[in-house]
């Protein structure tokens, strides 16, 4: 065998072994854009936490997770390597954000932070990956208008509840009217 | 005489005010407590009964997961518990009646009824049962939060025989999911020759796995010089990135630099101008690819194989 052949044979089982692959990965953001920030309040601290997500049907992908901008504000508390199994969601990329109390109500800080997983691929000519620039507002404002968590409100009362509440009531009425009653005797039998 | 008769005076005074405050109290508690329950005599000595048509409660409980997180191209069941009450005793719910929606901030909308639910509802007591219902929210439903003050929201709705119907509603949050796939992961081009240009064997097929638009300017593609098969460092012969184009599939690439398609150039990201992919299910579009050999290129097997020292190229959004 002549050494075009050798090459064309290598290009082949490179080609071969290249094609059908996926490469997939996503970041689930719960705060993004101007319209989604962080809302904060000075003096306060908050663990917030990105989630990196692959496809089911894709490999297992090796992240690296690196901060390009703090803002001055946030720190990866969760490290920089991570695992990313197929159809996954519980791959947490925790950010802490830190105000200090001095700070301004209504200034803001952007974060940005880089998502990037390079191919397990080796075969072909060129291995690509993917790459994510992760950004967020964090804004600051006063205690009151931090949002709340949301919850479903607590089921209403019950008949059986209204029903005791009425007992009740009626148990005060009669022991007010015996107070009043026994002060009228009391008061009475001083006066004789 | 005259305080013994004020006395006796008083005691009667102080009698007929304590009825009188009784009575008032009794009806005040009475009256508050006690809704009329609309029965009524009529004709003759007959005595009908009439109970009026209590409307149904209905009272959200959970909605989990919240937030809703999904995986790249996947979606994500949520289960949905809520409680329907009706005076006039729980069978007076109608289970076939119930009506679910999620909706989205804008467009998404992901309607469920009574097959969607666990039947029958779980007695809580003589008036009250639970449903608990499943729905699913597929990765490309717009993204929205109560924060962003567009949020996703959760509504139940059942009626009773009368038809009366009873409804609540509840908000919640899709995050933002950002997210692509390529395949395949590599670009292979065909044994080539300097002072021609080459497609490559393939396009990169882009799926947007996630709920965001791509727009035109979003996706770039970061190059590295390529490297031969020397050693496990990049010190012999390298193949510039520079030499290499990518653009979107509506540019016919009859030359490598024709119709727009961008040239790369080494560690430094460049936009693939006119991509454009929509959110969406099954929602794909193809990256073109071209190598321009220059002349004077050593013969030699080059890659961007990190085991010859080379730097994986990087699409990024």
């Amino acid at each position: 065998m002549d050494f075009p052949n050798i090459r064309l044979l290598s290009f082949v089982i490179l080609f071969v072994f290249s094609i059908g692959s996926v490469f997939a990965l996503g970041v689930s953001a719960p705060f993004w854009g101007d319209d989604h920030p962080l809302k904060i309040a000075p003096g306060t601290t908050e663990d917030i936490e990105f989630t990196l997500v692959n496809r089911a049907d894709a490999e297992t992908e090796e992240v690296v997770v690196t901060m390009l901008d703090d803002g001055g504000v946030a720190e990866i508390t969760s490290g920089t390597d991570y695992t990313v199994a197929p159809g996954t969601i519980n791959t947490k990329v925790g950010i802490r954000v830190t105000i200090p109390a001095d700070a301004n109500i209504g200034d803001s800080h952007n974060v940005r932070f880089l998502v990037s997983s390079p191919t397990n691929e080796d075969g072909g000519t060129v291995q690509i990956g993917i790459n994510y620039e992760v950004e967020f507002p964090v804004e600051i404002v006063s205690e009151s208008d931090v949002p709340e968590p949301t919850e479903p409100v607590a089921p209403t009362t019950t008949t059986e509840t209204t029903k005791g509440s009425s007992t009740t009531v009626w148990i005060v009425v009669v022991i007010v009217l015996a107070l009043i009653v026994w002060w009228f005797m009391k008061k009475k039998r001083t006066e004789m | 005489l005259w305080d013994k008769g004020k006395g006796e005076m008083d005691k009667k005074i102080i009698v007929v005010l304590l009825v009188g405050v009784l009575f008032l109290m009794g009806s005040l508690v009475s009256a508050f407590f006690h809704k009329d329950p609309q029965l009524g005599p009529t004709e003759g000595t007959d005595v009908d009964v009439t109970v009026g048509n209590a409307v149904p409660t209905v009272v959200i409980q959970s909605l989990t997961p919240n937030p809703v997180i999904i995986a790249s191209g996947g979606s994500q069941v949520v289960t949905l518990v809520f409680r329907a009450s009706d005076n006039n005793g729980n069978g007076d719910l109608d289970d076939t009646t119930i009506d679910l929606d999620l909706d989205g901030p804008t467009v998404d909308n992901i309607p469920g009824d009574e097959t969607d639910c666990t039947l029958p509802g779980a007695v809580i007591d003589a008036n009250t049962l639970e449903y608990t219902c499943t729905l699913t929210v597929q990765f490309w439903n717009e993204e929205g939060t109560v924060v962003g003050l567009d949020p996703w929201t959760f509504t139940a709705r059942i009626s009773d025989s009368a038809p009366a119907e009873g409804t609540d509603t509840f908000q919640f949050d899709v995050q933002q999911l950002t997210s692509i796939a390529i395949a395949p992961a590599t670009v292979t081009y065909p044994p080539t020759s300097p002072g021609s240009q080459f497609a490559s064997l393939a396009d990169t097929v882009v799926t947007n796995d996630g709920n965001v638009d791509i727009a035109d300017g979003d996706l770039g593609l970061t190059a590295f010089d390529l490297c031969d098969d020397s050693g496990a460092t990049c010190t012999g012969n390298t193949l510039g990135a520079d030499n290499f184009y990518a653009g979107d599939e509506s540019i016919v690439l009859d030359a490598c630099n024709d119709g727009g398609a961008v040239n790369l150039a080494d560690n430094s990201a460049r936009v693939i101008t006119s991509f454009v992919l929509a959110r969406g299910p099954a929602a794909t579009r193809n990256v073109e690819h071209c190598l321009d050999v220059p002349l004077g290129t050593p013969e030699d097997i080059y890659s961007t194989n990190p085991a010859v020292g080379g730097t994986t190229w990087t699409f990024q959004i």
